[in-house]
């Protein structure tokens, strides 16, 4: 099985910063650990993904484990840096639902035998929903600074990330359907998504340096 | 790839990058307008800065101590340098300590007025610098918007309240001093007159001050020595002398005045300190005292002379009855009659002089002072033409003095005559008696006078009047205001005599056209 460059360049780079982020647990704040612990995850799922593939092990679940691992942690995020108590009773009853619809669709409409079009698709419109409001809280908010507030950086890279992907990964289903190597053409399009991703929350926890 | 799966390359492709175009432009729109605000924002702060650190220079450097403090627990939360060294202290602490140690009747009025009114104006606070020392603050404060929290602005008054301490004690000594100590501008207008001036001039302070000097207390036809004293004021800078006065009631007064051009030392104005003496009675006395120096003089000087003249005449009286036994024709006989006569009345006009000199003892006995003079009236109303009426106003009581009755009834018979005299086209005379106490009030008015009570016997004619000139000279002897061989000046200086020979005395007072009167004061037999 023949691995496209690009996957393993993504994964370098999301290995070396989940690494130098790592550095960083001890000085950062809940918020920005859980952002840790993201850019942690990301780079874990890519390696078994990639292992599996590799040794003919079925790995679909895990892209399905890992869409509910990165909205569960990108809306505790969000919810953590909410200042409204209805704000974060709204993004708890979110990530809630989402769980109980997770569940609910591994044992109905979208078992881990074929990918995860419907959670994933949901997952991304409402991630992009959090992290546009944390965006317009940063609007709001006067004493914010947009360089050194990780909220503009993480918020930028959710909606970019989850905007760019959210139709690749919705129609995954067809497009294998269709033709596999439609998958192949457009995958990339994650990859470098994913690299920007990365960049974009590693520069948010970056920020913490910066008083 | 086939038609169907090229068609959803492209679909997909175009969607995302249609979601990744709104994406990144809803997020470039956010952190543009962001960075707006934010320079935006920058530019307010870097304004609010350089305005507080305007405001801060200010607040720092200002010449007024300036203080925030909490109206609740009278904390002092920021004050300024100058706020310190009102209260001599050099730290927030030190100034804290102080701040705390104001009146505390003086903070309840603080409080009181903030909480009412937000505002109080200069309030003036007694209070102790951090070293002990007396300090005087003029307080004003005004609320801010934070619950409770003032800002005061402190100005330290103890120098000017020290010099108005001065002030008003040395106006107090001007108040207690018994001259006038009036103060004008260079126009004459008064803007100070104190307690003496107005116990000497009657006017009250707010009823002088204001008006020119000149029309409060010179009279038209004293106006120029007002212009003389100014022109010499202007001159030398000062003037001192005399001048005549009028009092509110009109009444003329001498005045001992000195001027002095002062220039205020604050204003630079220029002012003039006058200080007034009332010397209307003391050269009253004095006129008296040389008065009765002169006229002591005189009755030594004619004493002496009498004396001699008894001597000179003595023998030619007795050689007359010697001479009467060897001349006794009838020619030789009219010739003595004629010295005898000229010696007798010689010797009497001596007598006379003695009289008016040391006085006649004579026999002293009880006298009833209203019959005397009823006696004397009825004589004088016979010689009395009708032009003249004679009241006499007698209280119906008895005045009982010790004296020769012959004597008095010569005073007093003298003093009615003048009386007639003065009024030779007619008029009326009063005569009454009055009975007054002479205490040591009084002894300075009537110098020959001893304390006690006498009877004072007022004999008023509204007659010619005796010349303010002449007045002086009425009892001197051989002195009258009679036209030549109407008199012979020796009735009121025998008056005189008698009555001093009586422990008693004689004023006169008199104007000219409205008539005269005599006051004939006897002392007072206490039965």
């Amino acid at each position: 099985m023949k691995i496209p460059i690009l996957f393993y360049i993504m994964l370098f780079i999301e290995c070396l910063i989940a690494v130098w982020v790592l550095f960083r647990w001890k000085h950062s704040t809940v918020q920005l650990r859980l952002l840790i612990l993201l850019l942690v995850v990301a780079p874990v799922i890519a390696i078994a993904d990639l292992w599996m593939a590799l040794y003919g092990i079925r790995n679909l679940w895990v892209t399905h484990i890992s869409t509910l691992i990165e909205y569960v942690l990108i809306l505790s995020m969000c919810y953590l840096w909410k200042p409204k108590i209805i704000d974060k009773r709204i993004l708890m009853i979110g990530i809630l639902a989402f769980i109980v619809l997770w569940i609910v669709s591994k044992f109905t409409f979208e078992t881990l035998y074929r990918s995860d079009i419907y959670t994933s698709a949901i997952a991304k419109i409402l991630e992009i929903i959090a992290a546009a409001l944390l965006l317009f809280d940063v609007l709001g908010d006067s004493d914010v600074v947009v360089k050194t507030d990780a909220r503009v950086w993480v918020s930028s890279g959710i909606i970019i990330y989850s905007a760019g992907t959210l139709f690749l990964f919705a129609l995954q289903n067809m497009m294998l359907d269709n033709s596999p190597d439609l998958i192949k053409t457009l995958w990339p399009i994650n990859w470098i998504l994913s690299i920007v991703f990365t960049f974009l929350l590693a520069r948010g926890v970056w920020c913490r340096a910066i008083p | 790839m086939s038609g169907n799966s090229l068609d959803l390359l492209w679909a997909v492709c175009a969607a995302t990058a249609v979601l990744l175009f709104l994406s990144i432009s809803i997020i470039a729109v956010v952190i543009y307008s962001k960075r707006k605000e934010i320079a935006a924002k920058a530019r307010q702060l870097e304004e609010l800065t350089r305005s507080e650190q305007k405001y801060r220079s200010l607040f720092e450097n200002s010449l007024a101590g300036i203080v925030k403090f909490s109206l609740e627990t009278w904390e002092v939360l920021d004050s300024n340098k100058e706020m310190k060294q009102i209260f001599g202290c050099a730290s927030e602490q030190e100034l804290a300590r102080c701040f705390s140690a104001l009146p505390p009747r003086s903070i309840q009025d603080i409080q009181q007025s903030l909480l009412s009114s937000d505002l109080i104006q200069e309030y003036e606070i007694r209070t102790i610098r951090l070293d002990g020392k007396e300090l005087w603050i003029l307080f004003s404060a005004k609320m801010i918007g934070e619950e409770h929290f003032a800002h005061g602005v402190v100005v330290d008054i103890t120098e000017r309240k020290v010099s108005q301490e001065k002030i008003l004690e040395q106006a107090m000594l001007l108040d207690e001093a018994q001259d006038a100590i009036m103060v004008t501008d260079y126009q004459g207008r008064l803007t100070f007159w104190n307690n003496g001036a107005e116990l000497i001039y009657g006017w009250q302070r707010k009823q002088a001050v204001g008006f020119f000097i000149k029309d409060l207390i010179f009279d038209a036809s004293h106006s120029k020595e007002y212009d003389l004293a100014m022109e010499d004021l202007i001159q030398f800078g000062e003037w001192n002398g005399e001048q005549y006065h009028l009092n509110r009631d009109e009444k003329e007064l001498l005045i001992q005045s000195r001027w002095k051009k002062v220039e205020s030392a604050s204003t630079n104005k220029k002012i003039i300190l006058i200080v007034n003496i009332d010397i209307t009675e003391k050269k009253r006395q004095e006129i008296q005292i040389l008065r009765a120096q002169r006229m002591e003089s005189i009755a030594l000087l004619t004493g002496g002379i009498a004396h001699d003249l008894q001597n000179v005449l003595a023998p030619v009286s007795m050689s007359v009855s010697l001479l009467r036994e060897k001349l006794t024709d009838a020619p030789s006989m009219k010739v003595l009659d004629a010295v005898e006569e000229s010696a007798r009345s010689g010797l009497d006009l001596i007598r006379n002089i003695v009289t008016y000199g040391h006085g006649i003892p004579g026999e002293r006995a009880k006298i009833e002072l209203s019959d005397l003079l009823e006696s004397i009236l009825t004589i004088v109303r016979q010689s009395l033409p009708d032009t003249i009426g004679i009241e006499k106003l007698t209280e119906g009581r008895k005045y009982t003095v010790l004296g020769d009755a012959n004597q008095l009834k010569q005073v007093f018979l003298n003093i009615v005559v003048n009386a007639r005299d003065a009024m030779p086209n007619g008029g009326m005379m009063t005569i009454g008696i009055d009975q007054v106490t002479i205490d040591e009030n009084c002894l300075d008015q009537y110098p020959e006078a001893q304390t006690g009570k006498y009877y004072q016997v007022n004999i008023h004619d509204n007659g010619s009047g005796i010349p303010e000139d002449r007045i002086e000279r009425v009892f001197e002897p051989f002195f009258t205001t009679k036209t030549n061989g109407n008199g012979t000046g020796l009735g009121l200086s025998i008056a005189l005599g008698i009555v001093k020979s009586h422990s008693g005395f004689i004023t006169v007072d008199s104007v000219v056209e409205q008539g005269t009167e005599f006051k004939i004061y006897l002392p007072v037999l206490e039965l």
